[in-house]
């Protein structure tokens, strides 16, 4: 027994279009022009970071005296091996996972919870509680209010300070509300309805299938900001054991600013912060980038599931 | 924008019927009925409100430091009032105009440069079919997020040295000599704005890709039948459906403008360019420096989140006017 | 200390939320007193581990206590913030154990929260224990004058310092290679300086055939190009882009004089823009940072920076070069001019506070924190304190040494460790926690490398010990302004911070401007608007607040 719902989804007999109607000339074109704005875009953005990833191996005198470009000079693996082989780096990174992986996790789910309901044309009060939550983007309470709070709540030096303070953003609760809105019909909430489905059920059958786009990005947005965070491990922690790789990686590049009494040896400290510079940028990167393409793929489920409705 | 077909309008949100008014007095017997039928969400909705509660709006109510002569040992609540005397003080400084007028300036530039470009990335990668070449795209361009501010500042700095430079060869090349772009107060601001654009715009780009995701495709091929080029198909198809996501991106951009940071701007600063990079953040770090004040501070982080507030319902109202969709 | 209303809201809002939280969660905030356990509140280098160092079980079965270190990064900005939470919020620490150059006290901080009653003045605690600060202060009575308010009270003890080459900071370090190559004398006056300068642009020194010579530069901050070259015209005491100190204030008499305000500071600028008219001063050298200044030096092929005014040549080019470039610059004595030769001349020790007792701490500890801080500035402490275990970080001198202060007796030098070694040792000490008293003695009765090349890495210090012996007969002590001594009274400190930023920075961005021709330096209507400016930016109250805080100690 197919149920409205299903009926809207997915009408009996649909099927992709066998064949690509040909594209016109002036599309050609277009579609050639659109490459080549994309090339340009590529090649702009990837010089530099290519500059950094080719200083990343090569020695820092020669950085500093602006010899590197294209290619690395004076090769040297050294800026990693510093860097890989902290022990404190090690750890930071599966603090950092931590973090990353249940605090995107707490998020998406809270900012979720906030952002159906108030993207329910019915739901009294929806306004009003959109309203109060972009309210708080513009005014904050500041360092030192936050802090007594988490305080006297007692999630000093655990690891939840890291992700319960910073569980719910503006932007991401805002997108997901207009998300919400725009990608699910009308027509779906009645078909459900009908069917005397919950708005639970709504919610998890229905529509969270199809704003798949939507978390995906919001859930990398708080992803980022876990993964960056480092600020607030500073002020909320005291045991380095929790520090996240972000905190540690910073506090490795700082070694060469010890203006102690030997200018000698900070000389050559600050020689060895120039040679980690680059090579932390690349190791705290990386992870983030990987985690990309898992994601972008939810940017194209939309149009599959979209096509087989349509 | 004239629409093709009465079909294509994309299932917008407010087709509803029943949509609440704020103070309507019929409100008890609304709510009523709203809870009845939605009572689910009213409890679902109660574990993130109490966050907001507990860590935004509590620590707001300590704010109140920008009103008083905050003293440690007395606490917030003890310590003295000092009415507007804060506001005061800094309105009247005498670098007041010059660093507000270079915070929004900034900001302002900021916004321009950089509000459209991400769009243009996503409609442009949208129309691609080649997989790895999107990917890659994708990828690299929003690699420069994650690049420290020192870093990114000092590769500006060191790609626009007269001597040490590429930029300064590239120029040559063209004849033009290599002058000392850091000293020109002007350059203060595009250097600032266009290194923004530079990291931001690929991050930027995946929330139309995402929202470009979500387009019916039915949309699609109804434009193909009516036999519209690429470019109108973006611009009839494309644009209209993620316009409640422009609007919502723009507002809260917008809702951010005083809310300059001081790192990028500090970095930047010389002697030479301080007229313009003297920004309300960098001049409070230097004022506390010497002389650490809580209630200053707050003050003026208030002074710009009330500007924030302002433009922020301006453009909201705006928005709604021109295109039906807004905030709320 | 009342607490704000957080708690009841907080405990009806947390309900589901937090309740899990909670419970996963330790016990924060006041904790139960442990008698033994003394709190300190420090800055921890990234690879060290003040709560494991073996240097800290020294301490604590020295003076049988047990040491709970709370620690912070050396990230100035961050370490102020956590220092100001902890302050703030109520839950303080026993002590504080800072850096100066990461993050202290302010003498305005040790004034308001001494009046608040959040730290304890140490005077009692020195006379009744700490013998070694009683003996160091009246060796070195400027360290007690630093550390003590105009009312009396020693709200905590300051780093005595004496960096002997820091106290000059603006040093002209010239290409003396390229002088032989030419076979000219060092300059002795601004004009023979222009001269040289002039030569420098013109010959081809560096012999490469193309005109590619910078003949002088600097940058941004304290490596700006003014101190050095207007010095001959008027006393400049020292260059700051942020305000943070009164750089532009010197002594006449007993009168506090604002320079810029003195004919000589026009005459100065003068000289500077002719310079740039002429092509001499590198065009960035005002608005370049620290690492495009390096970047010049460092340029690859050739060298071609001619001259730059820095504390020490590592500023602007890297030591130990293959090409040996940066054997080739020497520091040349301050020029002559009508204002005779004076060097500029800055504080080495940081004002403030870097041992603070706080109101928590119980009298008992109290004393032991005294005593251990007196205990580490014995000579022979502080080398273990902070350099780390004998033998491996340092070692005394031996027969046949000579300090670099040759009227000295050599006492110690530092070993270089690396690898894992070095690693281990770096654990063993406190390092720059531990730098309480390093006098002109100390510093100066370390053993001079034997057999090294003052120009190699090895022998820097020796280096630039020998070359700031020409500033330090130049100096002229009447004229400093001792700003450091001077503690600023509550009710003016607000009002002098925004001030003095104001004025400095207006100071820096005029004097730029004139010096590279934005503005006209011999336009009358010009250098009026900017004397107006002062006077608008508040000049007169500016002078006001430091001759009254000079006069309460002079």
């Amino acid at each position: 027994m197919v149920t409205a719902t299903e009926t809207l989804l997915r009408p009996p007999g649909a099927r992709r279009l066998p064949t690509r109607v040909k594209e016109p000339v002036g599309d050609r074109i277009f579609l050639v022009g659109v490459y080549v704005l994309l090339t340009v875009f590529l090649v702009i953005v990837l010089l530099p970071l290519w500059y950094i990833v080719v200083s990343s191996v090569s020695s820092p005198a020669a950085v500093s005296a602006g010899k590197v470009f294209l290619w690395p000079v004076d090769f040297t693996w050294r800026g990693y091996e510093t860097v890989l082989t902290n022990a404190k780096i090690l750890l930071g990174f599966g603090n950092s996972v931590f973090y990353t992986v249940v605090g995107t996790f707490v998020s998406v789910v809270l900012t979720v919870m906030l952002a159906y309901p108030l993207s329910r044309a019915n739901f009294v009060g929806g306004k009003f509680l959109t309203g109060a939550v972009v309210f708080t983007m513009l005014f904050a309470g500041g360092l030192i209010p936050t802090y007594l709070v988490v305080q006297e709540l007692g999630l000093l030096d655990t690891r939840w300070a890291l992700i319960i303070p910073k569980a719910v953003a503006v932007w991401p609760a805002i997108l997901a509300i207009t998300f919400f809105r725009t990608s699910v019909p009308d027509e779906v909430y009645e078909a459900a309805r009908i069917d005397g489905a919950s708005e639970l059920r709504i919610l998890w059958q229905v529509v969270l299938p199809l704003a798949k786009p939507m978390v995906a990005v919001i859930a990398l947005m708080y992803a980022i900001v876990q993964w960056n965070s480092y600020f607030d491990a500073l002020i909320y922690l005291r045991d380095d054991t929790l520090y996240p790789l972000q905190l540690v990686l910073r506090n490795i590049l700082i070694l060469g600013g010890d203006a102690g009494t030997d200018v000698a040896a900070a000389i050559e400290r600050q020689q060895l912060a120039s040679l980690l510079k680059y090579s932390l940028i690349v190791v705290s990167t990386v992870p983030m980038l990987l985690i990309y393409p898992f994601v972008a793929k939810y940017f194209t489920q939309g149009l599959v599931l979209g096509a087989v409705k349509g | 924008m004239a629409q093709l077909a009465p079909t294509l309008t994309s299932p917008s949100a407010n087709a509803d019927t029943d949509a609440p008014r704020a103070g309507a007095r019929r409100r008890p017997g609304r709510f009523a009925r709203s809870f009845r039928q939605y009572w689910q969400l009213y409890l679902l909705v109660i574990p993130p409100l109490a966050y907001f509660v507990i860590f935004q709006y509590v620590p707001m109510a300590n704010a109140v430091i920008a009103f008083k002569d905050y003293n440690v040992v007395d606490g917030i609540w003890g310590s003295d009032w000092a009415g507007l005397k804060h506001f005061e003080r800094f309105f009247d400084n005498p670098m007041f105009t010059t660093v507000v007028k270079n915070t929004f300036l900034l900001s302002l530039y900021a916004l321009i440069a950089s509000f459209p470009i991400p769009i243009i990335l996503a409609l442009a990668l949208n129309e691609i079919r080649a997989r790895y070449f999107k990917k890659t795209v994708q990828m690299v361009t929003y690699a420069p997020y994650f690049i420290s501010t020192v870093v990114v500042v000092s590769m500006a700095m060191l790609l626009l040295s007269p001597r040490v430079g590429i930029i300064g060869d590239l120029t040559g090349f063209f004849g033009i000599p290599a002058s000392d772009y850091m000293a020109k107060p002007d350059f203060f601001r595009h250097i600032y704005v266009w290194t923004e654009v530079w990291q931001t715009t690929g991050y930027s780009a995946v929330i139309y890709l995402a929202a470009l995701a979500g387009v019916d495709p039915s949309l699609y091929e109804a434009a193909r039948m009516d036999g519209a080029s690429r470019l109108q198909k973006i611009w009839h198809v494309d644009l209209p459906s993620i316009l409640p996501t422009i609007v919502v991106v723009l507002i809260l951009s917008v809702g951010s403008i005083m809310a300059v940071g001081f790192e990028k701007a500090f970095l930047l600063q010389n002697p030479l360019n301080l007229s313009q990079s003297e920004i309300i953040a960098t001049y409070t770090y230097k004022v506390g420096l010497q002389h650490a004040d809580f209630s200053l501070s707050t003050a003026i982080g208030l002074f710009n989140s009330v500007i924030n507030l302002v433009l922020l319902v301006g453009v909201n109202i705006i928005a709604k006017r021109v295109t039906g969709k807004g905030l709320w | 200390m009342k607490r704000t209303i957080t708690r009841p809201l907080a405990l009806a809002a947390s309900a589901a939320l937090v309740a899990g939280a909670a419970a996963c969660s330790s016990d924060g905030g006041g904790s139960a007193e442990d008698d033994n356990v003394i709190t300190i509140f420090s800055q921890q280098g990234p690879d060290r581990d003040l709560n494991g160092s073996t240097f800290t079980k020294l301490i604590e079965e020295e003076f049988d206590v047990d040491l709970q270190f709370e620690t912070t990064t050396w990230d100035s900005a961050s370490a102020a913030e956590t220092r100001q939470i902890a302050l703030a919020s109520g839950d303080l620490p026993d002590a504080f154990l800072l850096i100066p150059w990461v993050d202290q006290f302010s003498q305005a901080e040790l004034v308001k929260y001494g009046d608040q009653g959040l730290i304890r003045p140490l005077n009692d605690l020195i006379d009744s224990s700490a013998p070694n600060l009683q003996e160091a202060w009246s060796g070195t009575p400027e360290w007690e004058q630093l550390a003590t308010a105009p009312d009396g009270n020693v709200w905590g003890l300051p780093q005595w310092n004496d960096c002997f080459h820091c106290t000059f900071p603006s040093k002209m370090w010239l290409n003396t290679a390229w002088l032989d190559a030419l076979g000219l004398d060092a300059p002795t006056t601004p004009e023979e300086f222009r001269d040289v300068l002039t030569a420098f642009k013109e010959q081809d020194p560096n012999g490469n055939g193309e005109a590619d010579e910078v003949p002088l530069t600097g940058a941004t901050g304290g490596n700006s190009v003014l101190p050095f070259l207007m010095n001959p015209f008027v006393y400049v005491p020292t260059t700051t882009q942020n305000g943070a100190v009164p750089a532009s204030l010197a002594l006449d008499g007993g009168d506090v004089t604002l320079q810029p305000t003195l004919d000589g500071w026009r005459d100065g600028l003068r000289y500077v823009n002719s310079l740039v008219e002429e092509g001499l001063i590198d065009e960035s050298a005002f608005t370049q940072n620290q690492d495009a200044l390096l970047a010049l030096g460092d340029i690859a092929g050739d060298p071609i920076v001619g001259a730059a005014s820095v504390g020490h040549p590592g500023v602007f080019v890297t030591i130990g070069q293959e090409d040996e470039r940066d054997r080739g610059y020497d520091a040349i004595a301050p020029l002559a001019g009508p204002n005779g030769s004076p060097a500029s001349k800055t504080p080495s020790s940081v004002a403030g506070a870097a041992f603070v007792i706080t109101s928590k701490a119980s009298d008992a500890k109290a004393e032991k924190l005294m005593q251990i801080v007196d205990y580490m500035i014995d000579y022979d402490n502080h080398l273990r304190a902070e350099f780390g275990e004998e033998n491996v970080g340092w070692a005394y001198a031996e027969e046949g040494d000579t300090a670099i202060d040759e009227t000295l007796d050599p006492l110690w030098r530092q070993i270089r460790v690396s690898g894992a070694e070095a690693n281990d040792n770096i654990t063993a000490s406190w390092g720059p926690l531990a730098q309480y008293y390093g006098d002109l003695v100390f510093r100066g009765s370390e053993v001079r490398p034997k057999d090294v090349d003052v120009y190699d890495l090895e022998g820097y210090n020796v280096r630039l010990f020998e070359e700031t012996q020409d500033y330090a007969d130049n100096a002229v002590e009447e004229k400093v302004f001792p700003y450091w001594n001077l503690w600023i009274p509550e009710e003016e400190s607000a009002e002098l911070a925004t001030t003095q930023t104001n004025i400095e920075t207006l100071i820096t961005q005029a004097s730029a401007e004139f010096a590279t021709g934005v503005r006209d330096i011999d336009n009358d209507d010009d250098w009026q608007a900017f004397q107006d400016a002062l006077v608008a930016s508040g000049s007169e109250r500016y002078l006001e607040i430091y001759q009254k805080a000079y006069d309460a100690i002079s």
